[in-house]
C-alpha cells in the first residue's frame, strides 16, 4: 500500500514537472525600455504593458505592445514620439514573432539561468525586419524571467529624424526587454 | 528715447518667449486626478464594443491624451519589484480585461484594493491590444491611472 502511494506521488511530481516543461508561459505586464539619446538630454521611454507568450516546448515566442503605452519623463517628448516619430494613430502596435533558436539547451524543469539566442521578425511603424538578439532565460519557482538587450536602427523602420535634432536623437536605439512569465493555464 | 523703449520691449518679448519655451520643454504629464474623463464606461461594455467592432470603436476612442473612466470588478492585481501596480478589471470568466497601469504617485491608495472589489479607474487610454495568439485574451490598456472616488451628491 505504502509503495503504491509513493509511486502515485512520484508519478504526480514527474507528470506536473513534465507539464510545466511542456507548457506555455505568458505575461501582460512585461517591460520594454528604449533609449536613443544622441546628445545631452536623455531620450528614453518605458512600456510596462507588453504582452508575451512563450511556448517552452517549441521555443516559439511572441510579443506585442501598444506604442502609446510608452511613458516619458516629459510630456512634449511623449507628444513628439506619438505624433511625429512613430505615428501611433497610424501604427498603434509593435510586435515580435520569433523563436528561441537554442531552446533545446534550456531546461525549463530545472531552476537556473540559461543563455538564449532569439531570432524573429520585429514590426515597428508598419515595417518588419529580421532581428537576432542575445538573451537570458531564468527558470525560478515555476516562473520564467526572460531578458534581452539589443539594438535596432530607426531608419530600418522608416522613423525619420529631422535634421534639426540629428545631434539629439540617435539612429541607434538600445532596447531592453524584461518579462516575468507565469504558466498559462488551460 | 523711442529706440530705448523699443529695445526694452523687444527684450521683454524675447525673455517671455524663452520662459514659455523653457516651461513647454520641461512640461510633465498632467496628474490624472485633475483631468476630466472624456468617456465613462463599464469594463464589460468597452470590451464588448471592441470585440464586436474593433475598427469603429478604435475611431471612437482615438486621439492623443484621451482620458477614460472605467468601472469594473478587480480580477487581478499585479505588483512589480519596484512597487508599481497594474489592476485588471473585468469578468473573471473572460480572458480579456481592462488593464490599468497605475500612476506610481498614488501607490498608497492601492494597498487596500482586493480581488472582487468593484471600483472606478480613470486614466490615459492607450488602446486595444487584440490577442493574435488566441491564448491570452484581448485587452483595453490604460496608463497613469488613478482610483476615481465616488462623487459627493
Amino acid at each position: 500500500m505504502k509503495q503504491k502511494v509513493f509511486s502515485l506521488l512520484l508519478a504526480t511530481v514527474f507528470l506536473s514537472t513534465g507539464l510545466l516543461a511542456q507548457g506555455k508561459f505568458f505575461t501582460k505586464t512585461g517591460k520594454v525600455y528604449f533609449n536613443c539619446t544622441g546628445g545631452i538630454e536623455p531620450i528614453e521611454g518605458t512600456n510596462k504593458s507588453t504582452t508575451c507568450v512563450l511556448d517552452s516546448k517549441s521555443g516559439a515566442i511572441q510579443f506585442s505592445m501598444l506604442m502609446k503605452g510608452f511613458e516619458f519623463e516629459k510630456q512634449l517628448m511623449m507628444e513628439h514620439f506619438n505624433e511625429n516619430y512613430v505615428e501611433t494613430e497610424k501604427f498603434p502596435k509593435a510586435t515580435f514573432v520569433g523563436q528561441i533558436a537554442n531552446n533545446s539547451e534550456i531546461n525549463y524543469a530545472k531552476d537556473g539561468t540559461y543563455p538564449a539566442k532569439v531570432k524573429g521578425k520585429l514590426t515597428i511603424h508598419g515595417e518588419t525586419r529580421d532581428v537576432e538578439a542575445p538573451g537570458k532565460i531564468t527558470v525560478k519557482g515555476g516562473k520564467i524571467i526572460a531578458t534581452s538587450d539589443f539594438k535596432v536602427q530607426l531608419s530600418d523602420y522608416k522613423v525619420g529624424i529631422p535634421s534639426i535634432v540629428k545631434d539629439k536623437i540617435s539612429n541607434d536605439v538600445k532596447i531592453n526587454v524584461d518579462l516575468l512569465l507565469d504558466p498559462l493555464k488551460g | 528715447m523711442k529706440r530705448k523703449y523699443l529695445l526694452w520691449g523687444l527684450l521683454i518679448v524675447v525673455l517671455a518667449a524663452a520662459a514659455y519655451g523653457y516651461k513647454e520643454f520641461n512640461r510633465t504629464r498632467p496628474d490624472s486626478k485633475s483631468l476630466e474623463a472624456g468617456f465613462t464606461v463599464s469594463a464589460e461594455g468597452i470590451l464588448k464594443e471592441f470585440a464586436e467592432n474593433e475598427k469603429g470603436t478604435a475611431q471612437k476612442y482615438s486621439g492623443q491624451e484621451l482620458i477614460v473612466a472605467v468601472t469594473g470588478t478587480v480580477k487581478d492585481i499585479k505588483k512589480d519589484e519596484k512597487g508599481y501596480y497594474t489592476l485588471m478589471l473585468g469578468d473573471s470568466t473572460n480572458m480579456s480585461s481592462v488593464q490599468c497601469a497605475m500612476d506610481t504617485l498614488y501607490s498608497a491608495d492601492l494597498s487596500s484594493i482586493k480581488i472582487a472589489d468593484k471600483i472606478t479607474v480613470k486614466g490615459h487610454f492607450t488602446g486595444y491590444n487584440a490577442d493574435e495568439t488566441g491564448l491570452v485574451g484581448s485587452d483595453i490598456q490604460m496608463n497613469m491611472c488613478v482610483i476615481e472616488l465616488p462623487k459627493k451628491q
